[in-house]
């Protein structure tokens, strides 16, 4: 038996008894159950044609593709410098470029955009952000350059909808553009002694906008917008003072806004204007939700020792594990969890007792 | 006698006073070659700032002040990709900012916050959307909203090389006629496009870089001005000051290919002078005869 067999049958082995021994106490006895784990150190591209649907992308320390929720690789590739993934269609980048080329999951290239810069894609969309940080474009998949704007100051956090785009700058202004281009709001939040954006994120109907802004003091900011105005609902000065940005992200359902605390996980309820704490190491990677059951599965990581902690909103924690190794990536599809560690990837099941 | 070592003491001391409000800002290396200056041609955009080569040294700020943002390559915690690699913030007195890209992994002082000329900021690496090793150095005047070229906030430095016009020709109707002297055209209104560098005094190869300012006369009025002191956004574009509201697209051509602006020819004599200068007050001076026939 070749050595990489054995570490994923052993791996397959330690997770079993691990989650069986510590089956978190939800009410409904719900059981994590590993169904597989792959190695994508060597993916062989599989021959069958996978559909569409059964497929979503991945990405580890330095690989990329396309996986079926049966652990079918579709497609992988080397990471160049970056890589801007969606569901089916990326572009893997170099350190620096004229173009940027867009390819399915596939493989097989669908555009190329005769620009230096960048890609994002995100809900749909295409940007590419010049290396600099101070010009954005938007472009459809024609080619077509929608619009673009620049600036001479940096774009420190950005956060992308289906209708806007949100931007937050080393001077200390946020800006939300919408569909055409247009800036809809340009706002400076509360003042501190120094004004910087660390992070900032909207919720999905673009309707609350939430900041981190600022040093002496460093808040988080709610605002929302009421009768085409966009108002000040919440304001919270916060222990810390980040100087570098900060994780920042709504909730599925915009009720929750998630950001990084001194070796924490903070959440603010955007209903009760409430704030909690769960205590997580090091640096928050993804905080995924699991909708049938209404949990959060929060992943942090520190000198390559990782956290997975498992909670409820209002914060209480169901289960939590420390691993080794990097962890790269933490996506639910229906009921599985798939994350990666250390170029392998595992899927665990959520089930009922 | 007593009074003379008082005079001169005091002389001595303000003259101290005076150095540093005037040279506030010091190198942020101690080995400087200019690589690349303010203003150049990065494709379809306007270098934001200068790049100083001289191998792996150590980084310090401009001046003292806070640190108030960093990037560290590979610990990306905002998902927006950047070509500056490392990268570090410090913002000094009346709300200037300095930003220090390409530093090499792993040496930004991340639990520093107060900083002072001697504070190791990072050392130059190769971070980022980079060809080699360099230090990008950008200063950013917050309060005018505009990116300010560092060589005029920095110590000057030693430069013999004069900048170059290699080529100057006339665009009319579609046809390009070569400037010399006298250079004979028709009536009517042409684009002046020049090709224009100034070279590194401090690298032993060839490294043209962007000059300082670009001046246009026709028989001594200005017709086309540009500088290369500061940029701002207007309207969602960036542009150069103190030159028209220039954009980027209105300037360049290619790397070192530029418009200087369109010229109405009369029938008669005319004469047109380029004059191109480079930070270190070099100037290249060129002077033509055009003569306008039907």
């Amino acid at each position: 038996m070749n050595r990489r067999k054995a570490s994923i049958i052993y791996l397959m082995i330690f997770l079993v008894v691990y989650f069986l021994v510590f089956t978190p106490p939800t009410s409904k006895e719900l059981i994590f159950l590993p169904v597989w784990a792959k190695d994508l150190s060597d993916p062989s591209n599989s021959s069958r044609e996978i559909k569409e649907l059964e497929i979503f992308p991945f990405y580890s320390e330095d690989l990329f593709g396309y996986i079926s929720v049966d652990g079918e690789v579709q497609y992988a590739e080397k990471i160049l410098y970056g890589v801007a993934l969606a569901q089916s269609v990326f572009a893997n980048y170099s350190r620096v470029s004229e173009n940027i080329v867009f390819k399915d999951s596939d493989g097989r290239i669908v555009m190329n955009l005769e620009t230096s810069g960048y890609p994002i894609l995100k809900n749909g969309r295409i940007f590419v952000i010049s290396t600099d940080r101070k010009r954005i474009a938007e472009w459809d998949d024609q080619e077509n350059l929608l619009w673009k704007r620049e600036y001479t100051s940096h774009i420190t956090s950005l956060h992308i909808n289906p209708n806007t785009v949100l931007m937050g700058f080393l001077n200390g202004d946020v800006e939300l553009i919408d569909k055409s281009g247009k800036v809809v709001l340009k706002q400076t939040p509360e003042r501190s002694r120094v004004q910087v954006i660390y992070g900032c994120a909207a919720s999905r109907d673009d309707r609350m906008i939430a900041i981190i802004s600022g040093i002496d003091p460093q808040r988080i900011q709610l605002i929302q917008k009421k009768d085409d105005l966009y108002k000040s609902i919440f304001t919270q000065i916060l222990e810390n003072e980040f100087r570098r940005n900060v994780y920042l992200e709504f909730s599925d359902n915009d009720r929750i806004v998630f950001f990084e605390g001194n070796n924490s996980l903070r959440y603010l309820d955007t209903k009760m204007k409430t704030l909690g704490s769960i205590m997580l190491k090091g640096k928050i990677d993804k905080v995924a939700f699991e909708k049938r059951y209404n949990l959060f599965f929060a992943l942090s990581s520190i000198n390559r020792e990782n956290q997975i902690k498992v909670f409820k909103p209002g914060g209480k924690v169901f289960f939590e594990s420390t691993f080794p190794g990097k962890a790269a990536f933490l996506n639910f599809e229906n009921d599985s969890l798939f994350f990666v560690v250390d170029r392998k990837m595992i899927r665990v099941d959520l089930k009922e007792k | 006698m007593k009074r003379n070592v008082l005079l001169i003491s005091f002389l001595i001391i303000q003259i101290q006073l005076i150095s540093r409000i005037c040279l506030a800002y010091e190198w942020p290396v101690e080995k400087i070659m200019l690589t690349a200056t303010f203003g150049e041609s990065r494709k379809d955009h306007f270098h934001s700032g200068i790049d100083i080569g001289g191998g792996e040294q150590e980084v310090h700020p401009i001046a003292e002040g806070e640190i108030v943002f960093f990037h560290e390559e590979g610990e990306d915690f905002s998902g927006i990709p950047t070509g500056l690699g490392s990268f570090i913030v410090v913002e000094h007195e009346g709300g200037i900012k300095s930003l220090y890209g390409h530093l090499k992994q792993q040496t930004i002082p991340v639990s520093m916050t107060q900083v002072g000329i001697k504070d190791v900021i990072g050392v130059i690496g190769d971070t980022g959307g980079s060809y080699g090793p360099h230090l990008h150095l950008e200063i950013i005047d917050k309060e005018f909203g505009q990116d300010v070229n560092p060589l005029l906030l920095l110590p000057p430095i030693q430069d013999k090389n004069k900048p170059v016009v290699r080529t100057l020709s006339f665009e009319k109707d579609g046809s390009i006629i070569p400037v010399t002297s006298p250079v004979v055209i028709n009536p009517g209104t042409a684009e002046l496009k020049a090709s224009i560098f100034d070279l590194s005094a401090d690298v032993p190869f060839y490294c043209p870089m962007a000059p300082f300012s670009i001046s246009v006369f026709i028989n001594g009025e200005t017709t086309f001005n540009v500088v290369f002191e500061a940029l701002r956004a207007l309207d969602g574009n960036i542009i150069l000051i103190q030159s028209n509201n220039l954009t980027f697209s209105d300037f360049y051509e290619s790397d070192w290919d530029v418009k200087l602006g369109k010229i109405d020819l009369h029938p008669g004599e005319s004469r047109l002078e380029i004059a191109v200068k480079d930070y270190a007050g070099n100037t290249t001076n060129r002077q033509f005869l055009i003569k306008v026939t039907e």
